[in-house]
């Protein structure tokens, strides 16, 4: 099996339209969640329950959680100066072998969270919206 | 790296009051853009859109403190207040949180072996600025007249912004009143006003104001006592700018 871990994973979102790699400040991702829907379509006479899919792929939002850096191009720098509704490229490198995904997103959400005793901490929600290639 | 913890946050001033000594033990900050489901027949994937509007919101925990002016009192405050704080630290340039909030949660939470516990939520009635909001003054004292060193923001923005001071504490002495400006320059050399605040005569107390049009690239913040200084002349306040 070629296994892959977290220390494969590489993060990159883009900045303005440019990618930048911001694995570094990603403490952790929920990755893809992609539901296909279906639709029941038992009928009369049917023994069994029996699904048809509808034909659209449902992605789940993306949260990114990391430290509050300041550093130039990392996640807290790029999802602060997000302040326009432009679409975003999100791109996931699973495995050094190659596996790589992208799909557009909107900046859902931007929370930072400081707490006592603590590094502040910030949470990136992404929308994915189309498809992811 | 730069990373940032609870050690670096300066300053928390809620209508001029500054709370941060009540004992804040958390704070959460929340900007969402309203997305909405756009996908059409014919589409195989979801799609999703941008309305255009933004939510803000800020929470906040701690423990529950009367003293005057200090938590409790700015809690309890009817009127929406020019909420200021600084998670970065409290030098020129770093990044702020400026709006005018509606406290709309207000929990006192008492139980036994244990001090009070406060914990409130703020939504915004104006601001903040969805662009880069820094501090243009630090809080701290002064006791003459000056101006702050000027802060460059690379280059100037065309778009607006919003502009905010509190004072929370003052001394007039000799003065009839603190009137703090904030300035824009094309080369740091020739100053224009960009802002000036209404003339403060007691503590606490805080103004936000609105800026149009072109805010050049080096800014900085002036104050005068009018009528000169003596006889104990001194005053807290802080002043941040954002820009849209």
């Amino acid at each position: 099996m070629a296994k892959a871990s977290y220390t494969d994973l590489t993060i990159s979102l883009d900045k303005a339209a440019v990618a930048k790699d911001i694995s570094q400040y990603v403490t952790s991702i929920n990755g893809w969640s992609k539901e296909r829907i279906l639709e029941e379509i038992t009928a009369a006479g049917d023994a069994n329950d029996r699904w048809g899919a509808v034909g659209i792929l449902q992605k789940s939002e993306v949260v990114l959680t990391g430290p509050y850096d300041t550093t130039a191009n990392g996640l807290f720098d790029i999802a602060s100066t997000w302040t326009d509704d432009s679409e975003q490229t999100l791109t996931l490198l699973f495995s050094a072998a190659g596996y790589s995904q992208s799909v557009e997103c909107l900046l859902s959400k931007l929370e930072i969270n400081p707490s006592k005793g603590a590094f502040h901490t910030v949470v990136v929600t992404l929308r994915p919206t189309g498809a992811i290639s | 790296m730069t990373k940032k913890s609870s050690a670096d946050i300066s300053f928390l001033l809620i209508g001029g009051r500054s709370v941060l000594s009540s004992g804040l033990t958390v704070i959460n900050e929340s900007r969402e853009s309203k997305l909405e489901e756009i996908t059409a027949l014919g589409d195989t994937d979801d799609k999703w859109g941008a309305v255009g509007q933004k939510t803000w919101e800020m929470a906040q925990e701690g423990f529950f403190d009367d003293a005057t002016d200090k938590w409790h009192d700015a809690l309890e405050a009817a009127d929406p207040q020019v909420l200021m704080y600084a998670p970065e630290g409290n030098a020129i340039g770093d990044r702020a949180v400026a709006f005018s909030g509606v406290r709309t949660v207000y929990n006192v939470l008492p139980a036994r072996g244990a001090f009070h516990k406060a914990n409130a939520t703020y939504k915004a009635d104006a601001g903040p600025a969805y662009g880069q909001t820094k501090i243009a003054a630090p809080l701290a004292t002064k006791t003459e007249n000056g101006e702050s060193t000027a802060y460059n923001w690379t280059d100037p923005s065309t778009k607006g912004g919003e502009v905010h001071l509190a004072v929370s504490a003052l001394t007039l002495g000799a003065a009839t009143n603190l009137t703090v400006a904030i300035e824009h320059s094309i080369d740091n050399v020739t100053w224009n006003t960009l802002a000036i605040f209404t003339a403060v005569t007691t503590a606490p107390k805080a103004e936000r104001k609105t800026v149009t049009g072109t805010i050049r690239q080096y800014t900085r913040v002036s104050w005068v006592f009018a009528g000169g200084v003596g006889g104990g002349t001194t005053a807290t306040f802080a002043v941040t700018l954002g820009r849209n």
